[in-house]
């Protein structure tokens, strides 16, 4: 999850099925957990946290998807531009 | 298992300072159960340094390792070329893993990842208690499975002491009283007799008090070959 925020993205929605209905069975919980811990780490270097969210839907539902991609892009413009893009260490 | 917590990020780039090439070493074992310092805390813990230090604007090269167990000589041979590319090792294994880094890549920075903290089990998801302090002197056929110096915050051989309240240490609420586990323990396994016998004051020569300690099996020790 926190890989793209090297190369400068500026969110990342992590798209998993309703926690009742993981075929993983405690995939969808535990990747809750784990965006959580992703902008733990986040907001300790100092990106904000929220740049990473979770939208946890049956795969069938197509309109919960458009919602969320917009959400993220709002939460990652108030958050504001990822400070990494545009500083290669190459 | 030894449970440890991940140093902060600030705490580690201090470290680093300068250094052009980072190698992070992970450890498979204990701090992986504990999710400190395995191979997906490394990971994380790489990114984060890498994003850190792009913002310093720093050209730092982070390198990503994690071996079976740090604390055998066996498992951080097969770094060695990592480690010779790298100016600070990071090492994200407990204080022993750490030392061992250090005793074999002696001419190498080795730093530590992870404050190790204890000696515990995972009692829950994301929760770690202490068991056991490695005392060297172990009681616990006495008390019931449940050691009183781990868990009692006095260490009290004898308890509880009159602190103890509904179960509760008077150290915090969310302590757990140990000597009342160990009296509800030895009410279920029908030996609450064992109460009636004082334990008596414990020699800690054979803890901390006696200095670093070593366990020799002298049987297992081969006098034929050198060994330091």
């Amino acid at each position: 999850m926190l890989r793209p925020f090297e190369k400068g993205i500026d969110g990342v929605l992590v798209m998993a099925c309703g926690e009742d209905s993981c075929r993983s069975l405690e995939g969808s919980r535990r990747a809750r957990m784990r965006v959580r811990e992703a902008n733990n780490v986040l907001e300790e270097i100092g990106l904000g946290s929220g740049r990473v969210m979770i939208g946890q839907v049956d795969g069938n539902a197509r309109e919960p998807y458009f919602q969320m991609v917009e959400q993220l892009v709002a939460q990652a413009e108030r958050l504001g531009s990822n400070p990494v893009k545009g500083k290669s260490n190459k | 298992m030894i449970i440890a917590e991940r140093k902060p990020i600030e705490q580690i780039l201090d470290m680093i300072n300068e250094a052009t090439t980072v190698l992070l070493a992970g450890c498979a074992t204990c701090v992986a159960d504990c999710m400190a310092g395995g191979e997906r805390e490394v990971g994380i813990l790489g990114s984060a340094l890498r994003i850190a230090l792009k913002r310093k604007g720093k050209r730092t090269e982070i390198l990503e390792v994690t071996v079976e167990r740090q604390c055998e000589w066996e498992f951080i041979e097969h770094i060695q070329q990592l480690v010779e590319k790298a100016d600070v090792v990071i090492s994200t294994a407990c204080g022993i893993g750490v030392q061992a880094m250090a005793e074999r890549y002696h001419d190498k920075a080795i730093y530590p990842g992870v404050n190790t903290t204890f000696l515990g089990l995972r009692e829950e998801e994301g929760l770690w208690a202490e068991r056991c302090a490695a005392c060297g002197d172990c009681t616990l056929h006495l008390t019931g499975g449940i050691c009183p110096v781990a868990r009692c915050s006095k260490s009290l051989l004898n308890g509880p002491c009159g602190g103890s309240t509904d179960g509760k240490c008077e150290v915090s609420e969310e302590i757990a009283c140990g000597w009342q586990l160990i009296v509800d323990r030895l009410k279920a396994l029908g030996q609450l007799d064992r109460l009636q016998v004082n334990i008596p004051p414990k020699n800690w020569a054979t803890s901390r008090s006696g200095g670093p300690r070593k366990v020799v099996k002298k049987e297992l020790r081969d006098e034929k070959r050198e060994q330091s």
